[in-house]
């Protein structure tokens, strides 16, 4: 892994208006689903992006593949600014972000071969491959993600669920892309499926050097393919740090709150204290005074109701709490500290 | 009769609630017909959680449709045994089904918010099956959708009575579910991944509302479900289903400090581990067979590591490798301490 940051996302923010004013008038309604979030992503880095639904994770993807404008902030690729580029410019920087999206079952078309799914991306980027090698190119990228070159001529209802990822996956790399945000990329597999996407991925990386962004829901992948790992709720970043940092100390009562509610698949620990966070999370429209999440924190006190928190930096993580660092967390966490090996007899 | 000597040195309870014999379910199809599930047999004792995990295609839904009486013939054919407190819901009289769901046994299903009918009020619909079946007046109905509401913690339960599914976020639509399924005060819920769609916080909160409500009325549930630690943390007894047929099952602890077959073996070391101890995760290579292509021997052959010879060809019945734990796998014995 080198120093060279690919991809900067600095203070983005995205908000939503909502409808028009009123009849008399009336102030615009307006929803702050992405607050000033800030990340790096180095060549051969995976930072993950955990966060419950109406976070803001997918809004974040959207708004830094520029597939929503953002209303505020820089996205820098290779230090130049991606949100000023005119549309033009824009189209050709497009290749070396990819995306990889959850279902891949309605991301590849169904009238087209393997074959054909691959080439396009080519016939907006010609110069990338050349005529002739296409044919060659596209048995390369088949067996670079785990398929037979003889897939080509297949159509996608004939592959199963985690096939038809990996053909998402191969059509990512069509255009020899630095950066690839997977969004739930693999939340729709099978568990058994699931762990031969996840070490693709890793191989992947480790062969070309690829940047992840990897939005998942699911904590366990994450705290698996992530060097740095962003915690978001309503928008903000609540807790950012190491992967390692984040999930054997968490300090945002929140990031807390989530890693303890991960059922764990350890029979012995079933009895821990568990946090079960009270209520939802809140109308992102009206969100809560001082800190976002006090109406559901077990630590809330008459600070945190007044008062945003600032980003207090513990250890090698940043946490958006006034207490960061001076909570004991109100949980048995001990299913994060160390390996009891169930099954591993075998 | 194959299927019929697992069955009896499996559960050696007494009096089971729920008792499925031998249960085949097949479905006609334009390629012929195809198995979903092939010759399973189970029992449920009264209060107990039974977890029942698979992969998609697996067969667990389908075999629990067929026990609620749910799978259209044609094209689909079942058959088998399912005795609820001795009698067969198989062969009794669709007037006398009905009256065992909801009374008897309950379902939740994993989408609630489209489960749920979006024209008609969350009240009416709780309180629709007790309405129809207890022929109590509107307001009786009310109120009892009231209470059924605050069992299952939904707050303000007297002003949203009155709301639709649309108003509801999906963890309060599952809690409309889960009290509609309760109206009846059954002794068996079925919970088909009843948290899947749900996020992890709100998840917990429904496990533990299940689990509460099993506490206060002995109901037993029936969790199907692909999520290992969901099934590590509720189950009390736990059954691995692949290709439509039960590969394993035991009590939970055994399950996972002894993993028998293959697959289920597979299936933990698949898991990334949230401690971070995970290496490269060991996937189970190649992916389930599609019905009715099933593999000739032990359905499981193409993608196991330790197969011989003959699991090419003979199929492995279900036997008891451990006190309670059976496992479907020629080499069962010889692969469970190696």
């Amino acid at each position: 892994m080198t120093d060279t940051p690919v991809f900067e996302v600095r203070d983005i923010r995205k908000d939503y208006v909502l409808g028009k004013p009123g009849l008399f008038g009336g102030k615009l309604r307006s929803l702050a689903a992405v607050r000033d979030v800030s990340f790096t992503l180095r060549r051969g880095e995976t930072v993950g992006l955990v966060g419950e639904s109406g976070c803001g994770k997918s809004s974040l993807a959207r708004t830094v593949l520029r597939l929503n404008e953002p209303t505020g902030g820089e996205v820098r690729y290779h230090g130049r600014n991606i949100l000023d580029l005119p549309k033009a410019e824009m189209q050709k920087l497009r290749r070396h972000i990819q995306v990889v999206f959850q279902d891949p079952y309605s991301s590849l078309d169904p009238r087209f071969t393997v074959r054909r799914i691959l080439s396009e991306p080519w016939q907006v980027f010609p110069d990338i491959v050349p005529p002739a090698r296409r044919e060659a190119r596209v048995a390369e990228l088949l067996t670079l993600v785990g398929l037979n070159p003889s897939d080509a001529d297949r159509y996608p209802h004939q592959f199963s669920g985690g096939q038809r990822q990996r053909i998402g996956i191969a059509r990512a790399l069509a255009l020899e892309p630095e950066v690839i945000v997977c969004d739930e990329a693999v939340s729709a597999l099978d568990v058994s499926v699931q762990a031969q996407v996840v070490n693709l991925l890793k191989d992947l990386q480790d062969k070309l050097g690829l940047a992840y962004l990897f939005i998942a829901h699911d904590l366990s992948v994450v705290r698996h393919i992530s060097d740095r790992v962003i915690v978001m709720y309503l928008g903000q970043v609540v807790e950012e740090g190491p992967t390692d940092a984040v999930f054997r100390t968490p300090r945002h009562p929140y990031t807390v709150a989530l890693l303890s509610a991960v059922p764990v698949p350890d029979p012995k620990q079933k009895d821990r204290d568990v946090i079960v966070l009270e209520g939802e999370v809140p109308n992102p429209i009206m969100p809560p005074s001082g800190c976002p999440f006090h109406p559901r924190c077990a630590h809330a006190r008459d600070l945190c109701r007044q008062t945003p928190p600032p980003v207090r930096e513990v250890g090698d993580a940043k946490v958006r709490c006034h207490f960061a660092g001076e909570l004991e967390p109100a949980a048995d966490l001990r299913h994060l500290a160390g390996p009891s090996e169930p099954g591993d007899r075998a | 009769m194959r299927a019929m000597q697992p069955y009896e040195t499996l559960d050696a309870v007494p009096a089971p609630l729920l008792d499925i014999r031998d249960l085949r379910v097949s479905f006609d199809t334009p390629h012929g017909l195809v198995k979903a599930v092939g010759g399973v047999s189970w029992s449920l004792s009264p209060g107990e959680t039974l977890g029942i995990i698979g992969e998609s295609g697996s067969g667990k839904s389908v075999g629990l449709e067929a026990i609620m009486g749910l799978i259209k013939s044609p094209p689909g054919h079942v058959s088998g045994q399912v005795l609820f407190d001795g009698r067969d819901v198989l062969t009794m009289a669709e007037r006398d089904r009905r009256q065992l769901r909801g009374e008897k046994i309950a379902m939740i299903f994993q989408d609630a918010m489209s489960a749920l009918n979006p024209s008609l009020t969350v009240g009416t619909q709780i309180a629709e099956v007790y309405r129809l079946r207890r022929k109590c007046s509107q307001a009786e109905a009310e109120r009892k959708a009231i209470e059924l509401m605050d069992r299952v913690k939904i707050p303000s339960a007297k002003t949203r009575v009155g709301c639709y599914p649309h108003e509801f976020s999906g963890g309060m639509c599952q809690r409309v579910m889960i009290a509609t399924a309760l109206a009846l005060n059954p002794q068996i819920l079925i919970a088909d991944e009843p948290t899947t769609a749900l996020d992890v916080t709100v998840q917990r909160q429904i496990m533990t509302l299940l689990a509460e409500l099993q506490r206060e009325d002995g109901m037993a549930l029936v969790l199907i479900t692909h999520d290992l630690g969901l099934v590590a943390e509720t189950v009390d007894r736990a059954m691995v289903m692949y290709a439509g047929r039960i590969v394993e099952s035991g009590p939970v602890d055994a399950l996972f400090e002894t993993p028998t077959h293959p697959y289920t073996r597979g299936l933990i070391r698949s898991m990334p581990r949230l401690d971070g101890a995970s290496g490269a995760l060991h996937a189970i290579g190649g992916t389930p067979p599609a019905a009715g292509r099933m593999p000739r021997g032990c359905a499981f052959h193409p993608r196991c590591e330790q197969r011989v010879d003959r699991c090419l060809t003979e199929r492995p019945n279900l036997r008891m490798v451990a006190k309670g734990q059976a496992a479907a796998c020629h080499l069962a014995e010889e692969t469970r301490h190696d």
